[in-house]
């Protein structure tokens, strides 16, 4: 575990533990320096008292990290009872042998006590002893586990993330029980020391995918690192793209589901969403209800999804494209519909589009901050007063409308919000090439997207694998979602072994028609 | 919709538009009838199509685009002079959807801008739809385009107009257009036509049947039991035995009663192969009658040539220098017609007065 350091500004003076002569100084002294770095801070307890041989102790905590019944309980009960006659038994007693009844404390230096102290230790000095002991009883308050607010299912587990790192980590080893999984742990944030845990399964990992985020973790130089998407900047290998390198869930399943197959989970203290590393646009594109269905229902859910993939990035410029360019592409009745909507319209195809789409880029926003209370009666009226005032006063036609709000379904039917951020940026761009070259424009659009997302590689894994390059065998989990007991082997390009289970798991079943029938 | 005519110049073309500010969806303004149609026609003449197509446009405050245009209808005098200039602009407009159809009309195309749409919005919905029901022969811009390669012989349907009062219409004496048998082209101009009994012929050869109703007299009382043929298929196949060229035009279809006057048991599977002997016989006339009014008119109208060639490419390099004068002497057509009774409705029996007084053990 990586020591914690901090720097301050002063340097003090640390005496010795020679001196023994002095060692009511040397407490003093050390008092004086604690004192001296943690001054103006109104939440340091110096809790000063006289124990086994009329020796002086001081416990210096703070006020609102500690639980005060366990301090009081075990430490203060327990350093009462030491019976010593002794200082230098009494001594022995608590450091060397350690006979309080505190699990895990540390015999520390005075210098390691202030950042401990910080942490949410208590410290506890002695007199004439040089050294102090850390008991660990950081007790803060913590949201209960709770449903998912961002990814819930139907049939699955409802447990989420919470914001401590501890209770994070304990919802992962409770579903992983092997030792090969493994949790390594850095501190990253000159002011904040922020504790990070990076998770993966040794002997499926790559180690060459843990040795690089290790490095690159390590490599950040922040005051402080206060969510996730601080870590995922770093760790992304092109940062100019608009398409998300790095996945996030708050949901443990879906964690230790990544991390069974080779990824790696990076979790953060302090933030109830966790990074998974490395993933495909499609594994972008999964949800975890897809899993806790039967296949059937998991594949035509998943088709829909891809369909309307294409529909929330292409549907309002092959509208503009078809309409401006190419009417001769639709039927002649459709045409007609949409010609003597449009009739009105004072604004060409694009600039219609544009105003609509802005305004629903708009309202989506507002809706993220509009308090509870009155969001249901400003939705009712976005949605009816504004929406169909607008088409009768003829500003824009109602064709538009209609392909707009279905624009805005279809993105949020994609279940990782960072892909369907960078789906809605980009039909922007998508929309002004359909409305200056027509379908040609977006050909080209599309093109050019599709180059950048074989180039991205995030970790060397290639950013639209299985499809290119085509593995055969994951397609199993891509367009379709195959039933669990076909899923034979792991993802090639990210696990290191292969085969997952038995060959044949439902042996059972011709045993069944032979008897039944 | 374009409509095509010939004038002494050159070319008269129709253009038939649809006008989108009189269909305003919402408005409480014109609904059709008291503010005007929907639609309007533009007439100008010139040399060819391409410069009387300009000087349309340049008369219009919008941009001509042909991409929605799927009905051709060319004038009698035109067709007779010879469909190639047409064809010519069409085949080369990249926005013509080429499967467009094609029709003849007696008379002048002209004429068509005065019918009245009754039952769709627009005119060449009709004409459309008389397409997709197969009222009549479907034929093709991209069919008369292929025939072209094998000696520009086709079939076209044919419109007429009547003279009618139509009961839900304003003003007096309308032109109610109708279909009226086909027009046979032989080297891409008009030469004859046919009928429309002989047109429901060629439907039979062409496989474009949707459905037929046949009476058949029955063999028992001589009286009629009439069916309603559907799903009719053709399959057009040329033997070729030295110099003889047979040719094989097989008919398969189903037929369904639907009514029957004659007392013929019809569950007597022997009985309904008589009728359907009698059936067959009745198509195969028809074919026949379509053969010999193409044949007279000396024009390869079914495309016979293109099936040679697809069955027997090494005979039809040899035959294909003296293609016309082998049709017209040597080629036997032979229709075999093959019908299947599958239905006889709802009803067994058929339907007789039972009267009480001669009611005995039944």
């Amino acid at each position: 575990m990586k020591k914690r350091t901090y720097s301050r500004k002063t340097k003090g003076q640390w005496p010795d533990s020679h001196n023994t002569e002095a060692s009511g100084d040397l407490f003093e002294a050390h008092i004086h320096e604690i004192t001296q770095q943690l001054a103006d801070c109104s939440d340091v307890v110096y809790h000063s008292f006289l124990a086994g041989p009329d020796l002086k102790c001081m416990l210096i905590y703070l006020h609102g990290m500690i639980d005060k019944k366990s301090l009081q309980e075990e430490v203060l009960q327990g350093i009462l009872e030491v019976k010593g006659h002794d200082p230098v038994a009494f001594r022995n007693d608590l450091f060397l042998r350690r006979q309080l009844p505190v699990a895990n404390y540390q015999v520390i230096s005075v210098e390691e006590g202030i950042s401990s102290i910080l942490e949410g230790k208590a410290l506890l000095l002695v007199e004439g002893e040089s050294r102090a002991i850390a008991f660990p009883m950081l007790s803060t308050n913590k949201r209960s586990i709770d449903e998912p607010a961002n990814e819930s299912t139907v049939r699955g587990p409802r447990e989420s993330f919470i914001e401590s790192v501890d209770v994070n980590l304990s919802l992962l080893r409770k579903r992983i029980i092997t030792p090969d999984f493994k949790t390594e742990a850095l501190h990253i944030g000159r002011k904040t020391q922020t504790k990070i845990l990076i998770c993966y399964l040794k002997g499926v990992c790559k180690p060459e995918l843990v040795h690089e985020i290790k490095s690159k973790l390590s490599q950040i130089d922040m005051d402080g690192i206060l969510g996730s998407s601080y870590l995922e900047e770093q760790l992304d290998s092109a940062p100019l793209s608009p398409f998300p390198q790095v996945q996030y869930t708050e949901r443990p399943d879906v964690a230790t589901a990544a991390i069974l197959e080779g990824r790696v989970a990076i979790i953060v203290d302090g933030s109830p969403i966790s990074l998974l590393a490395p993933v495909t646009l499609f594994m972008l594109l999964q949800s975890a209800e897809d899993y806790y269905q039967r296949f059937i229902a998991g594949t035509w859910i998943r088709w829909i999804r891809y369909l309307f993939v294409f529909i929330s990035l292409l549907l309002p410029s092959v509208y503009v494209a078809i309409t401006t360019f190419h009417p001769e592409m639709i039927p002649t009745k459709l045409l007609l519909t949409i010609t003597a909507s449009r009739e009105v319209v004072p604004f060409p195809a694009l600039i219609e589009a544009f105003i609509m789409e802005i305004s629903f880029e708009a309202l989506r926003e507002a809706a993220v901050r509009i308090p509870k209370s009155i969001g249901q009666a400003v939705s009712i009226i976005g949605a009816l007063i504004i929406g169909t005032a607008a088409v009768q006063a003829g500003i824009v036609s109602a064709a538009m409308v209609i392909i707009v709000s279905f624009t805005g379904i279809a993105s949020f039917i994609i279940p990782h919000f960072d892909l369907g951020l960078a789906i809605r940026l980009l039909r922007f761009p998508i929309m002004i090439l359909a409305g200056i070259f027509g379908l040609f424009g977006i050909i080209c659009g599309m093109l050019i997207l599709y180059i950048h997302l074989i180039n991205l590689r995030p970790f060397g894994v290639p950013y639209l694998a299985p499809l290119t390059p085509f593995v055969k065998s994951d397609m199993k989990d891509t367009l379709v979602r195959a039933p669990w007991w076909m899923m034979r082997k792991r993802p090639t390009l990210i696990g290191k072994t292969l085969v997952r289970q038995t060959k044949d798991s439902r042996k059972w079943t011709p045993e069944l028609e032979e008897n039944g029938d | 919709m374009m409509l095509l005519d010939k004038s002494e110049s050159g070319v008269e073309l129709t253009l038939a538009f649809p006008l989108p500010n009189r269909m305003i969806p919402g408005f409480s303004g014109g609904t059709g009838q008291t503010s005007g149609k929907p639609y309007t026609y533009v007439t100008k003449t010139g040399r060819d199509i391409g410069e009387a197509y300009r000087s349309i446009q340049s008369d219009l405050s919008r941009k001509i685009t042909f991409g929605q245009a799927s009905v051709i209808v060319v004038g009698e005098q035109l067709a007779q002079e010879g469909m190639q200039s047409v064809l010519e602009f069409i085949a080369r407009e990249p926005r013509f959807h080429i499967n467009a159809n094609l029709f003849v009309l007696n008379g002048k195309a002209v004429d068509l801008a005065t019918i009245p749409a009754v039952f769709e919005r627009f005119p060449s919905e009709i004409l459309l739809a008389y397409n997709r029901d197969h009222v009549t022969i479907d034929a093709t811009t991209n069919d008369f385009l292929k025939a072209f390669y094998y000696g520009g012989d086709m079939i076209l349907p044919r419109l007429k107009f009547e003279k009618k009062k139509i009961p839900s219409e304003s003003s007096a004496i309308k032109n109610w257009m109708g279909t009226d048998g086909a027009a046979i082209f032989k080297q891409g101009k008009l030469v004859a036509s046919l009928n429309k009994n002989e047109m429901r012929g060629a439907l039979w050869i062409l496989g474009q049947l949707k459905d037929a109703e046949i009476s058949v007299r029955s063999h028992t009382d001589g009286k009629n039991v009439n069916y309603m043929i559907n799903r009719s298929k053709t399959k057009i196949h040329p033997v070729i035995n030295g110099n003889q060229i047979t040719v094989y035009i097989r008919t398969k279809a189903d037929a369904s009663l639907i009514s029957c006057e004659s007392d013929v048991n019809l569950q007597d599977r022997e009985q309904e192969v008589r009728l359907e002997k009698g059936i067959e016989a009745l198509v195969e006339q028809r074919m026949n009658h379509a053969i010999a009014s193409v044949s007279k008119a000396g024009s390869d109208a079914y495309q016979i040539s293109s099936y040679i060639d697809w069955y027997h490419p090494e005979a039809w390099k040899r035959i294909s220098k003296n293609w016309r004068e082998i049709y017209t002497n040597q080629v036997h057509f032979v229709p075999q017609a093959d019908i299947t009774i599958k239905r006889t409705g709802s009803v067994n029996k058929p339907l007789k007065i039972h009267s009480p007084e001669s009611e005995d053990a039944n």
